[in-house]
């Protein structure tokens, strides 16, 4: 009942602050930003890739910026939901939107988006983990004697969804860059993927952030990541350069978002309070443990790299000739 | 064998601290209370409560998470059997039966009886993860699209057989069933199906939204027909707790449904919501008098509740030895593992074992503690029973609207469970039942998805379903289910024989 | 002259037709590829002709058969109780909880020829206040409390 009362006595207060101003609530920002607890609105479900850093870095944020922060998690329509939902809060910074690669996809995959990335500012995006190949335990487990090896036959690969970043980059790799054919096989999600591909039911899982316990612990080897730098936590498997395949480099990305009409000044402080948390030692230690690899950008930068990536990925799905209505 | 018990002994160790125990039990308890409100069930309490766990052990904060995600498992067949809202797809089967006691003054006794059951469950199925988790979870790799595609359709006939009245009626509701889940994405191609271009149904149906709407506000609109005053509920409320009788006649469904839940929760991918429904189809095909069924059979709600609470809790096994979450709420116990440093695989038995045998015994404990919070709690759930149903019923619909907005926070879907009540209704009206169509849409999207992933892997081939021994063995099973359910005569001798093979 | 025999069979039958027809007209532009690739429109696309095949089947059964009379629908619980949800759906966002929750349920209360005005009234309000404390402050759940159009004022 708390707030109950504390609304009672706020009423007047703000209906004369309302009043004086004309429009609602909009004064003088980034001062004093933030003034109240900050909602994220995270684009899917509780536990995933985009949620567990959202939450991580929210906390942070939170005992940084002096406010609560509390993270609400709206899936749905491969984070499209949360991103409409963001670009109609209010521009003064206490919504955030969380959100990964997806929302560079879906610029180009989905044929009508009820939200325009315009309409949204990045913020930043500090941890990502790039897209890792890997085979079931018998399986050829280098590269090039897999291609050799899928040349003769038609391999199956898992990946999290049609259009997820992953099937994508697969899709990039097995048809443009190996030239050989290979059958996708989508799965409701990476864990049901990564399931099929330690049961052996497919030759091949592509997948971010997913396997790297399983390649650890030697159930599943890892055939090549596509980063230009090995992964720390997987020193034994080379990138597709040193695989022979230099320049295929994809990955899924977490993003802050805010709406696009947001004071700079309120953007620029959450990109240098994002960056100082990932970059404060233990929690860098604790993130790359559990298998974020972490990116400073200031604004500027993190704004192109975002520009750079909807091209990229709206060629790789032309490339699929994949499109939803 | 020594190992097993030198392992419990370290859990029980790491388990037992005041600190534990005291978590254990507040999850236990938010758990019970968050499962008995429709809708906000655990996955909406974990997300919350992730940020409190923060600064705990990592092994302590998974206690309390477990904690919740048994409580809300136990919760949710209260409000099932006390109002007929099933408040976790699990507890479907419940209301059929336990809905049925609840009005006819033995909801006390339906309480009871389903606590028990689920300790019981609980207790084999924490000794079958200590003791074979491992072995266990390579049979689960064995599962391939093929296997799960045939161990759907062998669900898909066990609904059948579930039916009360005519087969036929309940093959259209289980195929009604299947068209409502094909609404929303495709999963192989990304195209959205019969969404009308609306956002908010561009995900396709929620489960929780249907059993909302098809049982427990369809259940209101019916009780709405006739004089409401007194009529509802059968006045007196007997014995609040299941006497000697009961509790002899509930053995064998427990034990029977325990043994079935915890085999199908191994399974990645939802198996073990199959449990529920498998346990019910057995207790009413082993009964001597099955038309008892549907009209508050205790077998009915003691079978299925128990292999509800086995296969909660063996769905652990995936996710504690391969880092899989076999469904929704063992994904955000994933991120918990995460948030706290620890990724959860292969890898947690050997570099943890203090945090995988602490979880194991603690989930013993939780059952314990379930059971001690819940009996005392069976008399004050019952009294709720006495408040006039003209009150009551606007009640249950304002907590269905508030459950259903907080699962996505889309007003939208209060229309999908407006208008999935509507249906529900006219179902009844037209001597249709609900359960098989909400079997048939549960199985029906993963039956579409795992045919099609398994036609994509052999190449078009569909001989790979009896190709691969599994499957062909499933597929066996349930062309002999279906032989039963047509052959009465058949049905008559092989009833015996299966009641005697148990004896 | 055809005779109806079960009215509750003949109707069932063409509510059953209407929503196989329904069901296929909207998967109309998908394809559905063959059995060796299905597409996205084959499996709801059989399974709503087989349910459109029971439908037909429900049909001549009714005019062939005897069998059970229509039952009679009882419309007042079900009226005030889909208006009082839509309208939740409608103002939840809107306008918050304080006024769609109170809103919802006198309407709904109204399901019930046995209404009691006053009873109703000191329910909703009790109710209110009980869904405050229990959704938004013990639970935390994001539900909006109470927003007034045109101003500022959000809860």
């Amino acid at each position: 009942m708390q707030s109950y009362q504390r609304s009672a006595s706020w009423w007047g207060l703000l209906m004369v602050a309302a009043l004086a101003a004309g429009v609602g609530g909009v004064q003088a920002q980034g001062a004093q930003y933030p003034s109240k607890k900050i909602t994220i609105v995270v684009g899917f479900t509780a536990g995933g890739f985009a949620d567990t850093l959202a939450r991580f870095v929210g906390q942070k944020l939170g005992d940084k910026l002096g406010q609560a922060v509390v993270v609400e998690n709206r899936g749905g329509a491969g984070g499209n939901t949360a991103a409409s939902a963001v670009t109609k809060a209010d521009a003064d910074g206490h919504t955030l939107l969380v959100t990964t690669t997806a929302i560079s996809i879906n610029a180009s995959l989905y044929q009508k988006l009820d939200y325009s990335l315009d309409q949204l500012a990045i913020i930043a995006m500090p941890g990502s983990s790039a897209e890792t190949f890997a085979v079931p335990a018998d399986r050829p487990g280098m590269l090039k004697e897999f291609v050799d090896w899928a040349k003769g036959r038609e391999v199956t690969f898992a990946t999290a969804g049609v259009g997820s970043g992953s099937h994508l980059a697969a899709e990039h790799f097995y048809r443009n860059l190996a030239k050989i054919k290979a059958s996708h096989v989508p799965f409701r999600g990476g864990s049901l993927a990564l399931q099929a591909a330690l049961g052996g039911q497919v030759d091949a899982i592509t997948a971010s952030f997913g396997t790297n316990a399983h390649v650890q612990s030697g159930k599943l080897k890892g055939l090549a990541v596509a980063s230009a730098k090995r992964n720390p936590v997987l020193p034994n498997v080379p990138t597709f350069a040193e695989a022979g395949y230099p320049g295929f480099e994809a990955g899924s990305w977490v993003g802050f978002f805010v709406p696009a009409k947001t004071d700079p000044a309120i953007v620029a402080k959450l990109n240098s309070a994002i960056n100082e948390i990932v970059t404060t030692k233990a929690n860098e230690e604790h993130l790359t443990k559990i298998g974020y690899t972490l990116t400073v950008r200031p604004v500027a930068d993190s704004q192109k790299f975002l520009k750079d990536e909807v091209a990229k990925w709206g060629q790789w799905v032309k490339t699929v000739g994949i499109s939803v209505k | 064998m020594f190992d097993l018990f030198a392992n419990l002994g370290l859990g029980l160790a790491v388990a037992v601290s005041l600190q534990n125990l005291a978590l254990c039990f507040v999850g236990c308890l938010l758990g019970t209370l968050v499962g008995v409100l429709p809708g906000i069930g655990p996955i909406a309490t974990i997300a919350i409560l992730l940020p409190i766990t923060f600064g705990l052990e990592p092994v302590s904060a998974l206690i309390m998470l477990a904690g919740i995600y048994y409580g809300a498992q136990y919760g949710g067949s209260t409000t099932a059997i006390l109002l007929s809202i099933p408040g976790e797809t699990s507890a479907v089967v419940t209301t059929l039966d336990g809905h049925q006691m609840a009005r006819q003054g033995r909801a006390g006794v339906a309480l009871g009886i389903a606590a028990i059951g689920s300790f019981f469950a609980g207790t084999v199925s924490t000794l079958i993860i200590a003791a074979l988790g491992e072995p266990l979870t390579r049979l689960a790799l064995v599962f391939g699209p093929a296997e799960y595609f045939s161990l759907m359709v062998m669900g898909l006939i066990f609904a059948v057989v579930l039916a009360r009245g005519s087969i036929f009626k309940a093959i259209t509701m289980i195929l009604a069933g299947i068209l409502l889940s094909t609404i929303g994405p495709d999963l192989t191609t990304g195209q959205l199906r019969m969404t009308f271009g609306i956002p908010w149904m561009a995900d396709g149906i929620e489960i929780a939204i249907l059993g909302m709407g098809m049982f427990g506000i369809a259940e209101v609109f019916r009780n709405l027909e006739s004089r409401i005053q007194g009529d509802v509920f059968h006045g007196r409320i007997g014995r609040l707790l299941p006497g000697r009788e009961e509790l002899a006649q509930s053995t064998m469904p427990i034990l029977r449904g325990t043994a079935v839940g915890a085999a199908l929760g191994i399974l990645p991918g939802n198996g073990a919501v199959l449990g529920s429904f498998a346990s019910y189809t057995i207790e009413k095909k082993l009964a001597a008098d099955p038309s008892r069924f549907g009209r508050g059979a205790i077998e009915g709600v003691a079978g299925p509740e128990s292999a509800n609470n086995a296969g909660a809790q063996t769905s652990f096994i995936p996710l504690l030895t391969l880092g899989i979450p076999p469904n929704a709420v063992m994904a955000i116990m994933v991120g918990a593992m995460t948030l706290h440093g620890i990724v959860p695989g292969p890898t947690v038995l050997t570099r943890t074992p203090e945090l995988f045998w602490g979880l194991v015994a603690s989930m013993w404990i939780g059952n314990l503690m379930l059971l001690v919070i819940n009996l005392p709690l069976v008399g004050l759930w019952v009294k709720f029973l006495q408040v006039p149903y003209r009150l009551m019923f606007v009640g249950i619909v304002i907590f269905c609207c508030i459950g259903v907005y907080s699962i996505n926070r889309e007003p939208g879907d209060i229309i999908v469970l407006t208008a999935l009540a509507v249906l529900g209704y006219a179902l009844s009206k037209f001597g249709f039942e609900a359960a098989p169509l909400t079997l048939g849409f549960v199985l029906g999207r993963m039956m579409e998805e795992n045919l099609r992933q398994a036609l994509i892997i052999s190449h078009g081939r569909f001989t790979t379903f009896v190709e691969r021994p599994l499957s062909a063995f499933l597929l066996t099973v349930a062309v002999v289910l279906l032989v039963i359910a047509f052959l009465p005569t058949i049905k008559r001798s092989r009833e015996k024989a299966f009641v005697e093979g148990d004896e | 002259m055809i005779r109806i025999r079960s009215p509750q069979n003949l109707v069932a039958g063409l509510a059953l037709i209407a929503i196989a027809v329904f069901a296929i007209w909207l998967v109309g532009d998908l394809s559905q590829g063959s059995l060796r690739v299905i597409g996205p429109a084959m499996m709801p696309r059989w399974v709503a002709v087989i349910i459109g095949v029971a439908g037909l089947i429900f049909v001549a059964a009714g005019l062939m058969a005897d069998g059970a009379p229509l039952e009679r629908w009882h419309l007042r619980g079900p009226f005030f109780i889909c208006v009082g949800m839509i309208l939740f759906a409608m103002t939840i966002r809107t306008l918050g909880f304080l006024v769609a929750g109170p809103l919802t349920m006198m309407l709904v209360g109204y399901g019930t020829s046995e209404v009691r005005k006053l009873e109703l009234i000191i329910f909703s309000a009790a109710m209110t206040a009980f869904c405050l404390v229990l959704f938004v402050y013990i639970l935390d759940q994001p539900i909006p409390v109470l927003r007034i159009p045109g101003t500022s004022i959000r809860f």
